[in-house]
């Protein structure tokens, strides 16, 4: 049996290590490959709904700030400071635990946050249980199949930041998505290619694949 | 936290009504929380806010 997240024996404590301590290096990423994050920002844009939105691990506010998403949830100190001088009310916490009512968003939003989760079907159960009905969730990670998830899976070790991480295939995220009852699945990829090599804002394709960022599209059911 | 955010939150372990503790509130700024507590009333739980941040981590997470 595939064990999503983290083993049994581990302390269900939230994985914000690398990012109270490396916060600087975090946000250093996002400048030195501004092409290939603008490119994420663009294929996750496409799938934003209109209506009140929500990130759950929002982290600095990257891609809430221009998206306007303007409530956060995080359990990250630093990332909380950052995000908040954005102008996003940000809530500490976790995505296994929301701390929001039920149905009060017309969509969610996570972008590489499933990796550092400790219990993923928890919390895609969790976003389903606030999102109103026919509620959209957007997930934006980088596909374990991949030429990049690959490669992060083999230099797992040596990453502050990806040593916590667990990866997924599409296909995964996917299977849980339908456990936690989402339906009707659209996805999009981008980042073809070598990161250093991204220069322009590359186009998004449909389906998955072939590059190494894909966004997912998922709706909450009409009824229960 | 503003306020009128109140009601959008709910309890991170029971989902219960979250209320502002009157009495817990040590700063404010207008019409912000900077210090002070929530209180579930269904699980008796209590959630500190700090720095204006309400911290709604399940205790065992703290």
């Amino acid at each position: 049996m595939i064990r999503y997240g983290g083993r049994e024996t581990e302390e269900k404590m939230p994985k914000v290590e690398p990012f109270e301590l490396f916060y600087d290096r975090y946000e250093r990423w996002f400048e030195e490959n501004r092409y290939v994050y603008l490119s994420e920002l663009s294929a996750i844009k496409y799938f934003i709904p209109n209506g009140r939105g929500v990130e759950i691990g929002v982290g600095s506010g990257r891609f809430a700030s221009p998206l306007k998403i303007d409530v956060g949830v995080d359990p990250s100190q630093r990332m909380r400071e950052l995000s908040s001088k954005k102008g996003i009310k940000v809530y500490e916490g976790v995505g296994e635990n929301i701390p929001f009512e039920d149905g009060s968003f017309d969509y969610a939003l996570m972008v590489t946050t499933i990796c550092f989760l400790d219990d993923v079907q928890a919390s895609f159960n969790e976003v389903n249980r606030i999102l109103k009905p026919r509620g959209y969730f957007i997930i934006g990670f980088v596909d374990k199949e991949s030429s990049l998830g690959k490669k992060y899976s083999l230099k797992k070790e040596k990453s502050d930041f990806y040593r916590i991480a667990t990866f997924y295939s599409t296909q995964e995220v996917i299977d849980l998505l339908e456990k936690s009852g989402f339906i009707s699945y659209k996805t999009v990829q981008t980042i073809f290619g070598d990161l250093g090599d991204i220069s322009i804002v590359q186009d998004f394709e449909d389906g998955h694949g072939k590059g190494s960022f894909v966004v997912i599209k998922a709706s909450k059911r009409a009824f229960k | 936290m503003r306020r009128d955010l109140i009601d959008l939150l709910a309890c991170p372990i029971c989902k219960g009504d979250l209320i502002i503790e009157s009495e817990s509130i040590s700063k404010e700024e207008g019409d912000e929380i900077i210090e002070g507590r929530l209180y579930c009333s269904r699980c008796k739980e209590y959630y500190p806010i700090e720095d204006g941040v309400p911290i709604l981590l399940p205790p065992e997470m703290r």
